[in-house]
């Protein structure tokens, strides 16, 4: 069993880790987790507790770059994606916490086998979950994917929305205006309560939703940018 | 090989004639069940996955063809062509 460790820091925020295999990042409502072992990604905290793909490292990069504020790195593990990630994406002003740094070592074979075998079952499940998702657009929204990095999606009640498909699933839903301008930003997801889905299952989860009642959709999302009035608004002449 | 193990299988869903599926989603990608009307055999085992994953909060969704915009479905209907099932959505 790995061991979780609680802390405090100055500022009385708490803090929680598994030894030797947890990267942290956090901000004032949520906590992001990165696991460096089997590569999984999951946040606490916020309206929601989602544990998301073992293979989501855009959203991971998204909510570093955008909202995060403090990073916790608890080991000098060999498996240094995230640091770099980290290093590269973060967002600028951000405090590192450095804590309960371990001796560097190598991975074990047992170990190493298991990131592995996570790797190769991601791959596989993201091919099909593209094949998905490409099954589910029309063609005009896989040319604008595919050249632009969105979908436009409009909603059950004549709005029209931007599906973001590069940089992760966090955040990524905006609505927008007959003039493309972005009136908010809308982060919902499918639970992974049953297990963990690739991000492009996301993807159509958020398009079929939207076309099917978006005003459930919106009800259910936190606005990430934006104005509540401007989702109260909308939803009250729903 | 079983119809639903060879359709689980392939990435491009390529169905036989008269074949409905019911695909959800998973950490796998998505997993397929697929029927044939007239079967009643597999029309049962269609149900019961749909109840199953309906009553731990996937939302149904009956999708057509090209793109064509489909819409919510609470109850199983062995008629529906093709059907993604995918977990609640909630705040992120």
């Amino acid at each position: 069993m790995p061991t979780i460790t609680q802390y405090y820091d100055a500022y009385g925020r708490l803090y929680e880790y598994q030894n030797g295999s947890t990267y942290i990042t956090q901000n004032s409502t949520t906590t992001q987790y990165w696991n460096v072992l089997d590569q999984s990604h999951r946040q606490t905290g916020g309206t929601s507790r989602v544990a998301n793909s073992p293979y989501v490292i855009e959203d991971w990069r998204a909510w570093n770059t955008s909202t995060c504020t403090t990073i916790t790195q608890n080991t000098y593990y060999p498996v240094l994606e995230t640091w770099q990630e980290w290093c590269t994406y973060g967002t600028q002003g951000n405090s590192i916490v450095q804590t309960n740094v371990f001796p560097a070592r190598e991975p074990t074979p047992e170990e190493l086998a298991a990131r592995e075998a996570a790797r190769a079952k991601a791959a596989k499940a993201k091919v099909r979950a593209r094949s998905l998702l490409d099954s589910v657009l029309t063609l005009e929204q896989r040319q604008f994917m595919e050249r632009h990095g969105y979908i436009p999606v409009v909603g059950s009640k004549g709005r029209r929305y931007h599906i973001r498909t590069t940089g992760g699933a966090s955040g990524n839903v905006a609505l927008v205006d007959d003039k493309e301008a972005v009136l908010g930003r809308f982060c919902a997801h499918p639970t992974s309560a049953h297990g963990s889905i690739p991000t492009e299952d996301h993807f159509v989860a958020q398009l079929l939703h939207l076309q099917d009642d978006e005003d459930d959709f919106l009800h259910k999302a936190n606005l990430v940018e934006g104005k509540n009035p401007v989702r109260r608004a909308l939803l009250s002449v729903a | 090989m079983s119809l639903v193990s060879l359709a689980n299988e392939v990435e491009e869903l390529e169905l036989p004639e008269g074949a409905h599926v019911l695909q959800y989603m998973s950490d796998e990608g998505d997993s397929r069940i697929i029927w044939d009307p007239a079967n009643h055999d597999e029309v049962d085992a269609a149900r019961r996955t749909f109840d199953d994953l309906t009553k731990k909060g996937y939302q149904a969704y009956e999708v057509r063809r090209g793109g064509e915009r489909g819409q919510r479905v609470r109850q199983f209907d062995p008629s529906l062509e093709r059907l993604i099932l995918a977990p609640a959505t909630v705040g992120g």
